[in-house]
């Protein structure tokens, strides 16, 4: 909610005195005290992945969050993603050389194929990765 | 260990606290969620779950 104030505001004061005369004043003051930026805004991070309403409890200026188009967000979780899945292809290969040791050897031949072929799409999206940070 | 999807209470799509989150951090009674773009979410409770295979874990808020 945000309060719309005058600069100044005009205001009548009633009082009583010892004696017990009422008076009423009037008087003009300045509209000295600050009120806070408290509406929410439409938008959310949510589409950059915080999922926290900007002003909801946060002055967006002091939020701490650093705003980054999505292009960039995008990209930097392709990046994650390319190395997340190097990683898997790993464990996948150590998967393989485990089952080789119990002698499956017919698994470990197809497990390792699959490993190649899953390397050979993460090398498309490196691919990919390398040419949009060009 | 892959990205998580962090929730306050539980896990639905209105209750969603961050996504894409890399570290968890918990210390003195606060829950620290950092995401892939290094963006901090500071919750105030108790991390009560992670579903590792699932990828989701849940926060709840200290009541006030």
């Amino acid at each position: 909610m945000h309060l719309e104030h005058e600069e100044s505001a005009v205001h009548t004061h009633e009082h009583t005195h010892a004696d017990g005369t009422v008076h009423t004043h009037e008087h003009t003051h300045p509209h000295e005290h600050e009120h806070g930026h408290t509406h929410p805004h439409e938008h959310t991070h949510a589409a950059a992945g915080c999922g926290v309403h900007c002003g909801e409890g946060v002055n967006c200026a002091e939020c701490g969050h650093e705003h980054v188009s999505p292009r960039q967000e995008l990209i930097a979780l392709m990046k994650y993603m390319v190395g997340h899945n190097a990683s898997h292809a790993n464990e996948l290969a150590q998967l393989a050389k485990q089952l080789q040791d119990l002698g499956e050897t017919t698994a470990y031949e197809q497990i390792m194929l699959a490993v190649s072929d899953f390397e050979k799409g993460n090398l498309r999206l490196s691919t990919v990765l390398a040419a949009m940070n060009a | 260990m892959c990205l998580a999807m962090v929730y306050k209470t539980e896990q639905k799509a209105e209750n969603l606290l961050l996504s894409n989150v890399q570290r968890i951090d918990c210390k003195d009674g606060m829950v620290y969620l950092t995401d892939l773009m290094e963006r901090q979410v500071v919750i105030e409770g108790e991390l009560v779950s992670v579903d590792l295979v699932g990828n989701t874990a849940i926060v709840i808020p200290r009541a006030v």
